[in-house]
């Protein structure tokens, strides 16, 4: 064995390959000629390997690659030394090599074996354009599910609409007949208890009108399209104010600094401010000095309005639920509303991509309404 | 004799609801006014008695007119009546049950003089009826029309 080591490169006691070709040209050279291009393109390939990975990494196969780019170039190199061997019969080099070759080729069969589950679950072109097909399928399902659903919700908010519409006449009878039936009669005419209930109905009848009419303002505003025009804040905002004093039949201190003009739909800017200044009214006018301030500030690409009061503010805890449609956080006797002005705003705010959130610190007086409103759309 | 107590300016109503002609009904009255008022269910049944009116049976102080009606709505019934030599200068008020600047803008382009919103409130209603009346009544106004003449003249 040592002799075998020591001779490594020794070419002594043998006959050059040529001589089994008896040196006949036309045999040598066509396997030397066919082991030079098989050794090349067993080089080439992997070079290709490597651009592949290098273009498509997949963690999965790396290690296979290796292994096989290994093995390719050993098949290669045994090659290169069949060719060497015609001259220079150097077998016992050769027997190393296509010792190590062989190692390398188990190891690669073997890894090949057991990958085979993972390279089975690897999408052939088949199934890739098999899943392409479906998922084009299921888009074009969703696309019309999508359509369907927006129909649904037009129909939906066509017939509350309608309802809410045909409602208000008979709403109106209801008020207009018992507001007539209250001024009309006394109670000693049909009794205290009988007036009691006769107001009842009228009360109810009136938060029923406000409800309904609240309710079509609500779904108008849903239906309509932005028409964004530059609107002076401070105009709309000084023109709310004295139509709300009146109708609450109060003065309040009010507190407006000055207001930019935003890109903006003037009615539903109009309806916000009255909506949310309303409110102000209302939760501030019972305090001893109520107050109302109203500040805006230029705040990253728009324009951020604060609004506060001084007044009864809410519960934290539940501020969540403040822009939600009928949702109220005051009881009835206390202060009265509908529970859809500030789904309103919140709706109006929404169309013009706008943020609004609103809080009301435990430590401090009443509630602060903070409105976004992008500068551009 | 009887010539005068027919002359005296009549309201004219149109309105399908009964419940809201009576309340116009009452609204007017508590004006103070006296006029005769003439009720009428359709926009076709105004216009077909507007076909036989002349001027020397009784003065028209005012229209009123409700936008939604059957047979025939007020909106159309307002064309009819501006096209028509006899009746374009009729001072029309329409009723609205909506502010949708849509339904307003609609009621002026065919000439409406005013339009009265049917409101929740029967105060609101009654102040409304109360500055109509007094216009329209008092002074015996004649209809200009500026907007939407050209549409059917």
């Amino acid at each position: 064995m040592d002799d075998y080591w020591g001779k490594l490169f020794s070419p002594e006691g043998f006959m050059p390959h040529g001589h089994c070709y008896m040196w006949q040209p036309e045999v040598l050279w066509s396997n030397v000629i066919g082991d030079g291009v098989i050794a090349l393109a067993y080089f080439a390939i992997p070079v290709t390997l490597a651009v592949f990975t290098n273009q498509r990494p997949n963690p999965k196969l790396r290690k296979v690659l290796w292994l096989f780019a290994a093995f390719i170039l050993a098949c290669g190199t045994t090659h290169v030394i069949d060719i060497i061997t015609v001259w220079q019969p150097a077998y016992r080099i050769e027997g190393v090599v296509k010792i190590f070759t062989a190692v390398v080729s188990v190891i690669t069969a073997g890894y090949l074996w057991v990958l085979l589950p993972v390279a089975k679950n690897l999408p052939s072109p088949g199934m890739f354009n098999q899943t392409k097909k479906e998922l084009q399928e299921a888009n074009v399902a969703l696309n019309q599910k999508i359509r369907e659903l927006e129909i649904t919700k037009r129909e939906l908010e066509n017939f509350a609409y309608t309802v809410s519409h045909n409602l208000r006449s008979p709403v109106r009878h209801v008020i207009a007949y018992s507001d007539l039936l209250t001024e009309n009669l006394s109670k000693e005419a049909i009794s205290e208890a009988n007036y009691s209930h006769l107001e009842a109905v009228n009360t109810s009848s009136h938060h029923m009108g406000k409800l309904v009419d609240d309710l079509l303002g609500y779904m108008k505003t849903g239906r309509m399209e932005v028409n964004y025009e530059p609107l002076d804040m401070s105009k709309i905002v000084e023109q709310v104010i004295p139509i709300l004093e009146q109708a609450n039949d109060t003065s309040l201190e009010w507190k407006i600094g000055p207001l930019p003009t935003i890109y903006a739909d003037e009615r539903m800017m109009r309806q916000l401010w009255q909506n949310l200044l309303e409110n102000a009214v209302k939760f501030s006018s019972k305090e001893e000095n109520p107050m109302v301030s109203l500040t805006a500030t230029e705040n990253s690409g728009g324009w951020e309005f604060v609004l506060s009061d001084n007044g009864a503010g809410f519960n934290e805890e539940r501020k969540e639920k403040i822009f939600q449609i009928f949702e109220r956080l005051h009881k009835h006797s206390e202060y009265s509303g509908t529970g859809i002005g500030l789904a309103q705003v919140s709706q109006i705010v929404e169309k013009h991509y706008g943020r609004i959130t609103a809080e009301s610190p435990p430590n401090q007086k009443g509630s602060i309404f903070r409105i976004w409103i992008p500068a551009k759309v | 004799m009887f010539k005068h107590s027919l002359s005296l300016p009549t309201f004219l109503i149109a309105e399908d609801d009964f419940l809201d002609f009576q309340l116009l009904d009452s609204a007017i009255k508590a004006t103070g006014h006296s006029c005769p008022i003439i009720h009428f269910e359709t926009g076709q049944d105004l216009i077909d008695y507007l076909k036989d009116w002349t001027p020397s049976q009784h003065e028209i102080a005012a229209v009123f007119m409700d936008v939604k009606m059957p047979v025939m709505n007020g909106l159309e019934a307002l064309e009819i009546i501006r096209r028509e030599e006899l009746t374009k200068d009729l001072p029309v008020v329409m009723f609205t049950s909506s502010n949708q600047p849509k339904d307003i803008e609609s009621a002026y382009e065919l000439g409406a003089n005013a339009y009265l919103l049917k409101a929740m409130s029967l105060q609101e209603f009654n102040e409304s009826v109360n500055h109509m009346v007094g216009f329209w009544g008092k002074f015996n106004q004649r209809a200009p029309i500026k907007r939407g003449e050209p549409q059917y003249s």
